[in-house]
C-alpha cells in the first residue's frame, strides 16, 4: 500500500458510503476486497458509520433503500427518466429471455409455445442436416453395441431384422447407460428380449439415455424412466411411441428437436430426479396448450403415480386413453390398476386387468398377477 | 450530449449549494440530498430506533435543510448533516420527552471543528504514523495492522482471529482514535519544542 494511501485511509479522507454500497455491503453481496473498501468508508466517517449502525440494528436495507430511491427519483428529468426506462424494459427482455433458457430453471409463465398443429399433430420430420455427422456417430455407436453381442447377432435377432426390412424400413433403439450400450430391434420386443435387456439396464442405473434411428439416421432421444418393468422405462420416451406408431399412415412423428419434444423431457428429466412437483407443472403446462396431448396426460398421471397421489393419476391416465390413437392405453390402463389397488378398489383393478388380458396386452400377464 | 453535458449530477456538493444558493432551484437540493438521504435515514434509525419515525425525520431534515442552505455556509456538507441530523434526532427525542437535553442553540449546528487536528495529522510523516501504531494495545494494533496495511475485510480478520466482527470493528475503530490522539501529542510535542528552541 502506498504510504499516502494509509495516511488518507487512518486520517480519514471524508467520501461518505454511497446507498448501493451500504445494501450491498449490509445484504453480504460483496466480495471481501469490496467489503473492506466499504468498511474503510465506514471507519473513516462518523456519518456512514451512525447510519450503518441504525440501519443493522433497528432496520432493514430494503426501507433504507426504499428512503434513497424516494429522494433520488425526485432529481431525475424527463428525458433521463425516458431513457432510464427503456433501459429497464430491454434488461427485463434479456433478463426473462435468459430466465427461459436456463436449463434447470422452470419458468411458470407463458413459457412454452402455444398449441400449433406443427408442435403436436403427425407431421412430417424436419430434414435432418445433421444426418451426414449422426451417420459417424452411429457406426461408432454399432461397432461398441456389436462388441456386446447382446442380441443383435443372435439368431432371433437376425430373423427379426428380416422381418424388419420386409415391413419396414429398419428402426433401431441404441439404449445408453452408465456402463453399457445396447443396440436393440424394436421387433424383438415380441420375442420378449427388450425387456430382459431394458430391465437390466434400468435396474442398474434407474435409468437411461435412448437413441432412436430410423434408417441408421438418429430421428429422436431422449431419457426412458426406470422402473422395475420395461415397459414403463421406454414408454417414458419420444423414442418408443415413435416406434409403436411406426406405419405407412404415419410414416413421421413429432419432430426430434421440436420445442413440444424438449419440453416433454425436461419434465421427464424432472420425473427422474424425483422433482416431481416441477415435472407437474411442465406437463400441466403441456396440457394447457392441447387437453388432447395423450403424452402429457400419460406422464402427468405417471408423475402422480409416482408421487403416491393415485386419484390425481388415475384422472389423467384416463385422459391418455381417450385419444385417437391409442399409443398410451395398455401402459395407462396397467398404471390404472396399480392405482386401484392402492386405493383399495379392487374390483375396478380386476375390471382394467381383464381388458388388458383380453386384449392380449404386453401387460396381461403381470395385471392378472397383480389382482389375483 | 447535453442531455448529460453539465448535468447536476456531475456538480459537487458545494457546487450544488451555491447553484441552489444563486438561483433558488429545488433540484439542486435534491440532488444533493438524494446522496445522503440513506445516511440520514440511518442515523436517525440509530437515535429514533423506528422505521416510521425515522422516514418523518428525514423528511423534516430535508426540509430544515431548504431554508437553512439558503443563508448558511457550508464547507463540508457530510459532516454538518451528520450533526444538523442528529440533533434534529435529539430534538425529536426531547419533544417526546424520551430524554433530557439541555436546550439547543445555532452553535450546535457548527461543523465539526476537526480542520487544525486534521492539519496536523496530514503532515505526519508515515514513520511516525508507523511508530505510533506499534505504541497501541495489543489487540487494537493486531486489527489495524491487518485492516490497514494488510487490507484484510472484517470477516476476513475474524476468520484470521478469535474475535466476532463486532469487536474487530471496535478495536479498529478505538485504535485509530488512541492513533489519532497519539499523533496529534506528538505534534504538539514537536511544536512546543520547537518554540522552546526559537524562545
Amino acid at each position: 500500500m502506498q504510504n499516502s494511501e494509509l495516511k488518507n485511509e487512518l486520517l480519514g479522507a471524508h467520501k461518505e458510503v454511497s446507498a448501493k454500497e451500504l445494501k450491498d455491503y449490509l445484504n453480504g453481496n460483496l466480495s471481501n476486497s469490496r467489503s473492506r473498501a466499504v468498511e474503510a468508508k465506514l471507519n473513516s466517517s462518523d456519518f456512514s458509520s451512525d447510519a450503518a449502525d441504525g440501519i443493522k440494528t433497528y432496520g432493514t436495507v430494503a426501507s433504507a433503500t426504499a428512503v434513497s430511491h424516494s429522494y433520488a427519483s425526485s432529481t431525475l428529468n424527463v428525458p433521463l427518466l425516458l431513457i432510464f426506462s427503456s433501459l429497464s424494459i430491454a434488461i427485463v427482455g434479456v433478463w426473462a429471455f435468459m430466465c427461459y433458457s436456463t436449463e434447470d430453471g422452470i419458468s411458470t409463465g407463458n413459457d412454452l409455445p402455444k398449441a400449433t398443429p406443427e408442435l403436436t399433430a403427425l407431421t412430417p420430420p424436419a430434414e435432418d442436416k445433421k444426418a451426414h455427422f449422426l451417420e459417424e456417430e452411429l457406426n461408432e455407436k454399432q461397432e461398441k453395441a456389436e462388441n456386446n453381442l447382446r442380441i443383435i447377432n443372435t439368431p432371433e435377432a437376425t430373423e427379426a431384422n428380416k422381418i424388419s426390412a420386409q415391413e419396414s424400413a429398419p428402426v433401431l433403439f441404441s439404449l445408453e447407460t452408465e456402463n453399457e450400450i445396447f443396440t436393440l430391434n424394436p421387433l424383438e420386443k415380441k420375442k420378449g428380449k427388450l425387456f430382459q435387456i431394458s430391465e437390466k439396464a434400468t435396474l442398474k442405473t434407474q435409468s437411461a439415455r435412448i437413441r432412436h434411428y430410423r434408417n441408421y439416421k438418429l430421428v429422436d432421444q431422449g431419457i426412458g424412466i426406470g422402473e422395475s418393468l420395461l415397459h414403463p422405462v421406454l414408454k417414458g420416451t419420444p423414442a418408443f411411441k415413435e416406434t409403436i406408431i411406426i406405419n405407412p399412415k404415419y410414416p413421421d412423428w413429432v419432430p426430434a428437436d421440436s420445442i413440444y419434444r424438449i419440453s416433454i423431457n425436461e419434465g421427464l428429466d424432472w420425473v427422474i430426479s424425483k422433482d416431481y412437483a416441477k415435472a407437474k407443472m411442465r406437463f400441466k403446462r403441456l396440457l394447457e396448450n392441447t387437453s388432447k396431448d395423450l403424452s402429457s396426460s400419460f406422464y402427468l398421471g405417471y408423475t402422480y403415480y409416482l408421487d403416491g397421489k393415485y386419484e390425481q393419476a388415475l384422472t389423467y391416465l384416463q385422459m391418455a386413453q381417450i385419444h385417437v390413437i391409442q399409443t398410451f392405453d395398455h401402459d395407462a390402463r396397467f398404471l390404472e390398476i396399480k392405482c386401484y389397488l392402492n386405493l383399495g378398489r379392487d374390483e375396478d383393478a380386476l375390471k382394467e386387468a381383464l381388458y388388458l388380458k383380453n386384449a392380449d396386452s404386453f401387460y396381461a400377464e403381470k395385471a392378472m398377477e397383480l389382482v389375483e | 450530449m447535453n442531455l448529460f453535458k453539465n448535468h447536476i449530477s456531475t456538480l459537487s456538493d458545494i457546487e450544488l449549494i451555491q447553484a441552489y444558493q444563486n438561483k433558488n432551484a429545488q433540484k439542486f437540493i435534491a440532488q444533493l440530498f438524494s446522496r445522503y438521504a440513506h445516511l440520514v435515514f440511518g442515523v436517525s434509525l440509530k437515535y429514533l430506533k423506528s422505521e416510521a419515525e425515522a422516514k418523518d425525520l428525514t423528511q423534516d431534515v430535508y426540509t430544515v435543510i431548504q431554508k437553512k442552505l439558503k443563508t448558511h455556509e457550508v464547507t463540508n456538507f457530510s459532516s454538518w448533516l451528520h450533526q444538523l441530523t442528529k440533533n434534529e434526532c435529539l430534538m425529536e427525542l426531547r419533544r417526546n420527552k424520551r430524554i433530557e437535553l439541555v436546550p439547543l442553540t445555532e452553535n450546535n449546528l457548527e461543523e465539526e471543528d476537526s480542520h487544525i487536528d486534521e492539519k496536523i495529522l496530514l503532515e505526519t510523516k508515515i514513520e511516525t504514523l508507523l511508530k505510533e501504531l506499534e505504541n497501541l494495545n495489543p489487540v487494537q494494533k493486531k486489527c489495524m495492522k491487518l485492516f490497514y496495511l494488510k487490507k484484510m475485510s472484517y470477516r476476513e480478520i475474524t476468520n484470521a482471529t478469535t474475535y466476532s466482527e463486532k469487536e474487530v470493528k471496535s478495536y479498529i475503530q478505538n485504535g485509530k482514535r488512541n492513533l489519532k490522539n497519539q499523533l496529534i501529542h506528538h505534534a504538539e510535542f514537536r511544536t512546543e519544542k520547537r518554540a522552546t528552541r526559537s524562545a
